[in-house]
């Protein structure tokens, strides 16, 4: 038995790997460079020094932001928390192994040497998010659905209002301008904006570029061509550049403002070409059928082509998220220091000169986890809607 | 003549033309009086123009010369006169059209609750109704995806007749269908035209036309060749080019 074992063991190695001399040398290649891999980079990893990390942490998460104020980012955290487990607690009965993970992995973080404060929220966090996942139940399923859009769309305008605060400085929350903002929350904060920006602005100029109205299809081509044919960088230097000379000196725009100018405008046109194709995807005859019922033509728009389009779209929004979340990456170029701007600014530190490489590879990772998220959370959705498994109907 | 004198006129073509370029005219020149409850069935080979001249009448595409008048109204190309008409006029399309997204309750009581602005309880119970009618109630809350092309198609007729129209005009409506399926349609266009509703139907299906028409259109090369009851159509076709038509539908 054993030997057979071995002996086919042997033969399907003879056979998949050696089977001619181009295979052979084939495998000798691959092998090598795995090999050559885990020695110089890989297994080095673990005998680095982590400690730019820890001594880091805060200015890589939250960079210049005060650290007396720093609870006003745990808040939007525990926001995210409750919703988050909410959101879990609608789509599944039981507690899914992804969400015990995250929870078991926030409590593993409890015995590392943070800060009181940041210990308190974890616990806090912990709590909210089971709480969430159970309490939503208590309402009806409508009320849910209800419940979930509306904490995930305010996300946003609470995250502004705690983070940028509305008191004078000896208030409960004092104003922090945007140039204190830094590392993961800056580039969390400016995906998610022009994320939410970019998806309207460009669903109106695809609406546009399908008008009938000369003028608005002309204006709104005119944009998205314009701005599809320039790097995002030119756009970035431009926003940065031409938008204070273009404003009265009174108005002048903080670095913050300029860069999500920029961006916004660059998604939103990359967007309008996602929704072109989707519009087009929609056969005319549907547009007939709404016809001959006496929709007029905005009622058609909103009750039977957006939903159809929306629906097919999913897949291609995902990939255009996560892109517009890597791209954030560029504003570091126009001196904001969201988390590249951070890695670059460590490494200038004469401190952490011979770290580079480990801070490098926290932000790779720290961006993995990101899009690898939205990604899983969009093929929950297609499965949820179907999309996967079954075509829309025939007609 | 003296008959159509006492009957109600619904629908005047006089000398309608259409044209998507010079070169390529569907239309040329046709002119028919539609009389209310009366059903009337288009035939003629493909591209006759018989497709365009109904989906002309509906609006949904224009007419470059003459007049369409429906229930008195002109067509034209004010958009008021083209949402007074198809306020009229129903349209059952050949390959159904139904809204993929939305349940079969829903496509019927879209259009009379955002249009008609009917209470969403009203145009449920009207659905309902209509159900009932086409004899598809227990499909209610599915989907056109899970439905068979006659139970589209018969969806559809529900989903328009929603709308209260006081003509329904057919593009070859079981066109699409398996063989088994065209006769539950038929059925329920012949339960149509027995209450006295006004139906324009364009159809291969000449036992249909036999049955339930009151005039025959035939169209060829963008005109009405010949028109008659269908006894005189069927029984004595007066030009050549139905005679041939006739004989190459029958044979087949």
């Amino acid at each position: 038995m054993d030997s057979k074992a071995k002996n086919s063991a042997f033969f399907w190695l003879r056979k998949n790997l050696f089977s001619s001399w181009l295979n052979t040398l084939l495998t000798i290649g691959v092998v090598w460079c795995v090999a050559a891999v885990a020695l110089k980079a890989i297994f080095p990893m673990f005998s680095m020094d982590w400690s730019v990390i820890g001594d880091n942490l805060k200015l890589i998460m939250t960079g210049s932001y005060p650290a007396d104020q720093l609870w006003r980012v745990w808040l939007c955290i525990s926001y995210i928390s409750l919703f988050g487990g909410s959101s879990f607690g609608y789509g599944y009965r039981k507690l899914p192994i992804v969400f015990i993970s995250i929870l078991i992995f926030q409590f593993l973080l409890l015995f590392l040497p943070f800060s009181l404060l940041s210990k308190a929220f974890l616990c806090i966090n912990i709590a909210l998010a089971l709480l969430g996942f159970y309490l939503i139940r208590l309402f009806p399923k409508s009320t849910q659905t209800g419940i979930i859009i509306g904490a995930w769309l305010l996300l946003l305008p609470f995250t502004f209002l705690v983070i940028y605060g509305f008191t004078d400085p000896s208030g409960f929350m004092p104003k922090i301008t945007t140039n204190y903002w830094g590392g993961l929350l800056l580039s969390m904060i400016i995906s998610l904006t022009s994320i939410l920006f970019s998806f309207p602005i460009g669903l109106l100029l695809a609406i546009g570029r399908r008008s009938n109205l000369k003028l608005i299809k002309l204006i709104c081509t005119a944009f998205i061509e314009l701005v599809r044919g320039v790097p995002l960088i030119t756009i970035l230097f431009i926003g940065y550049l031409i938008i204070p000379l273009a404003l009265p000196s009174s108005l002048n725009p903080s670095v913050f403002i300029r860069a999500m100018i920029g961006i916004i405008a660059f998604h939103s046109a990359y967007m309008a070409e996602n929704f072109r194709g989707g519009f087009q995807g929609i056969p005319r005859t549907q547009y007939e059928a709404a016809m001959s019922l006496n929709l007029s033509k905005p009622k058609t728009m909103i009750l039977i082509i957006l939903p159809q389009v929306l629906k097919r779209m999913i897949p291609v929004l995902v990939s255009s998220f996560t892109g517009t979340l890597k791209d954030t990456s560029l504003i570091s170029i126009i001196g904001l220091l969201d988390l590249i701007g951070i890695s670059s600014a460590i490494a200038s530190n004469p401190k952490y000169m011979t770290s580079n490489s480990q801070v490098l590879l926290f932000m790779a990772l720290i961006y993995f986890i990101l899009c690898y998220s939205i990604s899983g959370a969009s093929n929950k959705i297609e499965k949820a809607l179907g999309i996967t498994t079954k075509q829309a109907g025939k007609s | 003549m003296t008959h159509e004198m006492n009957k109600e006129l619904i629908i005047e073509c006089e000398n309608v033309h259409k044209w998507y370029s010079p070169e390529f005219e569907v239309l040329k020149g046709v002119s028919y009086n539609f009389y209310k409850g009366e059903v009337t069935v288009i035939i003629g080979p493909s591209g006759s123009g018989k497709s365009s001249f109904i989906r002309t009448i509906n609006g949904l595409e224009e007419h470059q010369q003459g007049m369409i008048r429906v229930n008195g109204i002109e067509l034209t190309h004010n958009v008021k006169s083209i949402n007074a008409i198809r306020g009229k006029c129903g349209m059952v399309f050949q390959s159904f059209n139904l809204f993929p997204h939305l349940n079969v309750l829903s496509n019927i009581t879209l259009a009379p609750i955002w249009v008609n602005r009917l209470s969403k309880k009203d145009a449920e119970q009207r659905a309902y109704e209509l159900l009932e009618r086409v004899g598809i109630s227990n499909h209610a809350l599915k989907y056109p995806g899970q439905l068979s092309g006659g139970e589209q198609q018969r969806v559809a007729i529900a989903r328009s007749l929603a709308m209260d129209p006081q003509i329904m005009l057919f593009d070859e409506p079981t066109s699409a269908l398996d063989p088994e399926m065209i006769k539950e349609v038929l059925d329920v266009m012949t339960e149509l035209a027995n209450s006295h509703m006004t139906l324009i139907v364009i159809t291969h299906e000449l036992g249909f036309a036999r049955a339930v028409a009151d005039h025959i259109l035939f169209f060829d090369q963008g005109k009405i060749v010949e028109t008659g009851t269908p006894e005189e159509f069927f029984g004595s076709p007066k030009t050549e080019r139905t005679k041939l038509f006739l004989s190459q539908i029958l044979h087949h």
